[in-house]
């Protein structure tokens, strides 16, 4: 049987981040650790929509006690047709610790396969009415990826 | 207990690039920090990253959503949110935030065992805030 309500995925587009190197204040009063992460460059691209990332911004993830990364991001993408689109991301995460220490202390062509480990993430858009204004009106997902230069984002809109 | 503010720091901030865009959600902004120091009972700079996100309201005011890490003298890194609201004033803005620190344990944990309020002058260059300490008071 068919569930009529089961959501459908459909590529959006891929943003790939180079980021800035990591701050980090450990043992907050909450409990876990912050860190913070700025944005240098880069670009995005989908089959409706393409640009490059303003830098600036960046993300300053809470590092829960059991480990888990909580993202939250926030930076502005530039339409090539210069569009300025604001994202604000939230996410998790997360994997075994060995493979969670691999990805944190990544050197220069050390690979970790996305399989290994958890990197999901859930964006919010805002933009001005017209060509691009389809990213506020429909919930996405991210799929992620960490190399040793920063993060590669796949992001599906939910129909 | 009656709230008190007590002066503990000068907050001075640079920006190079500010964005202004119509959004569905109303019109956005973004003021990059290139640099600034904070100077007075915990000494810092600003490392060259984050800034504040305001949306500028229709009666010209900002609502201001600040993030900002720093680094203090000895090297620890402190992470400083503010939220605000700031009301235009000549060619630029008077700004006031509540604002609120993470920092590890140690000689900067008081910055997390009280909220602050930063108030001061905005421009698209610069701010110049006072860092308060919100203290509290029994009452005689």
């Amino acid at each position: 049987m068919t569930d009529p309500l089961a959501p459908e995925l459909e590529f959006a587009f891929e943003a790939r981040l180079k980021l800035r190197p990591r701050q980090r204040i450990d043992g907050l009063p909450r409990g876990g650790d912050r860190l913070g992460v700025a944005i240098s460059e880069g670009v995005f691209k989908g089959p409706n929509i393409s640009g490059t990332i303003i830098p600036g911004g960046g993300e300053w993830p809470h590092i829960r006690t059991d480990g888990v990364f909580c993202f939250d991001a926030r930076y502005n993408l530039k339409e090539d047709d210069g569009t300025i689109i604001l994202l604000q991301n939230s996410g998790y995460r997360h994997a075994s610790p060995e493979v969670m220490e691999r990805l944190y202390a990544l050197r220069p062509g050390d690979v970790v396969e996305s399989s290994e480990y958890y990197f999901r993430c859930t964006p919010i858009f805002d933009v001005a009415a017209g060509k691009h204004d389809w990213l506020t009106r429909h919930v996405f997902i991210g799929v992620g990826s960490r190399d040793e230069h920063g993060n590669l984002i796949r992001y599906y809109k939910v129909c | 207990m009656q709230p008190k503010l007590k002066k503990v720091a000068q907050l001075d901030l640079t920006f190079d690039l500010v964005l202004d865009y119509d959004t569905l959600s109303g019109q956005r902004g973004y003021m990059r920090l290139s640099g600034g120091t904070l100077a007075g009972d915990v000494k810092a700079k600003v490392l060259d990253q984050a800034g504040d996100w305001p949306i500028k309201r229709l009666d010209g005011a900002l609502e201001n959503d600040v993030r900002i890490v720093l680094e203090a003298q000895d090297g620890t890194t402190l992470y400083l949110r503010a939220l605000g609201l700031s009301t235009p004033q000549g060619a630029g803005y008077n700004m006031t935030c509540s604002a609120r620190f993470d920092a590890p344990a140690g000689r900067y944990l008081w910055l997390t065992q009280s909220m602050f309020v930063l108030s001061g002058e905005l421009s698209d260059q610069s701010a110049s805030l006072g860092l308060y300490q919100i203290l509290e008071v029994e009452n005689d």
